[in-house]
């Protein structure tokens, strides 16, 4: 049994349809787990269908020439890094913190920086966005949606383009690569989650972590999930503007 | 599948999501069955599909493509039943062999065995591929649009898993012509 078509025809014998029946018992007891389990809104798409087809292109666009410049996200060393495999600071509610001016980058919009009160990080997006952050700290269990209040939210000023930030501690016991893997089946399933590609490794100043792009009516979207010390991070939205602030993010 | 029902229950309608249920709950079994190769945690498998099914059925913008949407929640129900046991061989209770092993039936049943001891020896995602094409008969772009992969990455997935198929063939031979020399 060496030649594949021999291989193939035992297969398809082997696991031929046997008749097999799902017990009444487990059908009941999943239904009577389906009469106490609620339904999850849809939270995504992550951007909304106004976004104008120019802008969209013009995003893109800006992603790429920054790209070209030199200053893109992963698998490059900065050196003002100091992304260190320390916990990030106890978040504390506060305001939204006012974005501060800065140069724009050669050939790229206007930056303005951002501190998220209440994961601690700084990070650049583009100036015409709004800044609203996060209230409350990422509860364990639950999913990142632009309308959650644990998501550092980053929306363009019309209202279309979106991006999302949040962070939680690893649960007791939890490794790295045990909170990538259930963040990754939460993705599986959400409604704008229907990966065109497998994740991927990806190192982000020397930290490794995961990537995956997704279609979104059409649209790309990208997520980036790593864990940092006693920490899971993700970063998600549209694509362009993701890889756009990636590089500038800088977790204390 | 009724279009009607599949939007009803993205609705909320308890109703409509048991008419699913029972409608796809022996195939859904079938197929952990043939994945897992343990009937407790196939079923397991499946009680866990059915309600993240129902839970997110709402965010499920293709409901054409509720089949496969359903198909790669189970797959990944099996992989995290798999997880959940390191030691996957120590857990397995063979399944039965049906019909009656008459003269004629000698060789396949000796065929049937190897392939199965082959196929226990493979890790469950390779499993899980040789399931949806030789079980659900799926093409590799079906494969693809039912795990969310490239179709590339599931026609090299079935490569590899022919491939592991083989080698673990080839191993079992090899553990069980020893056995056979010392008894002559």
């Amino acid at each position: 049994m060496t030649r594949q078509t021999d291989l193939e025809l035992a297969l398809d014998r082997y696991l031929a349809d046997r008749g097999d029946r799902l017990p009444d018992r487990v059908l009941e007891d999943a239904l009577t787990e389906v009469d106490h389990t609620a339904q999850r809104r849809p939270s995504f798409p992550w951007r909304f269908p106004s976004m104008s087809t120019p802008l969209r292109l013009g995003l893109v666009a800006v992603a790429v020439i920054v790209a070209a410049v030199g200053g893109m996200y992963l698998l490059g060393n900065r050196s003002n890094t100091n992304v260190a495999a320390t916990p990030s600071p106890t978040p504390t509610a506060q305001p939204s913190t006012a974005p501060s001016s800065q140069a724009p980058e050669a050939s790229g919009p206007a930056m303005a920086q951002h501190e998220s009160p209440i994961y601690g990080y700084t990070i650049g997006a583009p100036a015409a966005y709004q800044f609203i952050p996060a209230t409350v700290e990422w509860p364990a269990g639950e999913d990142l949606g632009p309308e959650t209040e644990w998501t550092d939210r980053f929306r363009a000023g019309t209202g279309t383009a979106f991006v999302g930030i949040a962070s939680q501690p690893l649960p007791e016991g939890t490794t790295g690569d045990q909170w990538l893997d259930t963040y990754a089946a939460t993705v599986e399933t959400r409604e704008c989650g229907g990966p065109v590609g497998d994740w991927t490794d990806v190192t982000f100043r020397d930290v490794p972590g995961r990537k995956l792009s997704f279609d979104c009516g059409g649209f790309a979207g990208v997520d980036y999930a790593w864990t940092l010390g006693d920490r899971g991070w993700v970063i998600s939205g549209d694509a362009a503007v993701v890889e756009m602030m990636l590089p500038t993010l800088n977790i204390p | 599948m009724d279009r009607a029902i599949v939007e009803q229950a993205a609705r909320g309608d308890r109703d409509a999501f048991g008419v699913l249920a029972r409608v796809h709950g022996d195939r859904l079994y079938a197929i952990a069955l043939r994945i897992l190769n343990d009937t407790g945690r196939a079923e397991d498998a499946v009680q866990q599909t059915l309600v993240q099914a129902w839970r997110e059925l709402p965010r499920l913008r293709a409901v054409d493509a509720f089949d496969s949407w359903l198909h790669r929640i189970l797959v990944n129900a099996c992989y995290e039943e798999g997880r959940r046991t390191r030691e996957w061989s120590s857990h397995i209770r063979v399944l039965p062999i049906d019909g009656p092993a008459g003269p004629d039936e000698t060789r396949r049943l000796a065929d049937r065995d190897e392939i199965d001891r082959g196929f226990r020896r493979l890790p469950p995602e390779q499993r899980a591929i040789l399931v949806l094409h030789h079980y659900l008969g799926l093409a590799p772009s079906e494969i693809a649009s039912t795990l969310g992969i490239p179709v590339g990455t599931a026609r090299s997935r079935l490569h590899y898993a022919h491939r592991a198929m083989r080698a673990a063939l080839e191993a079992e031979e090899r553990s069980v012509e020893p056995a056979e020399e010392v008894a002559r």
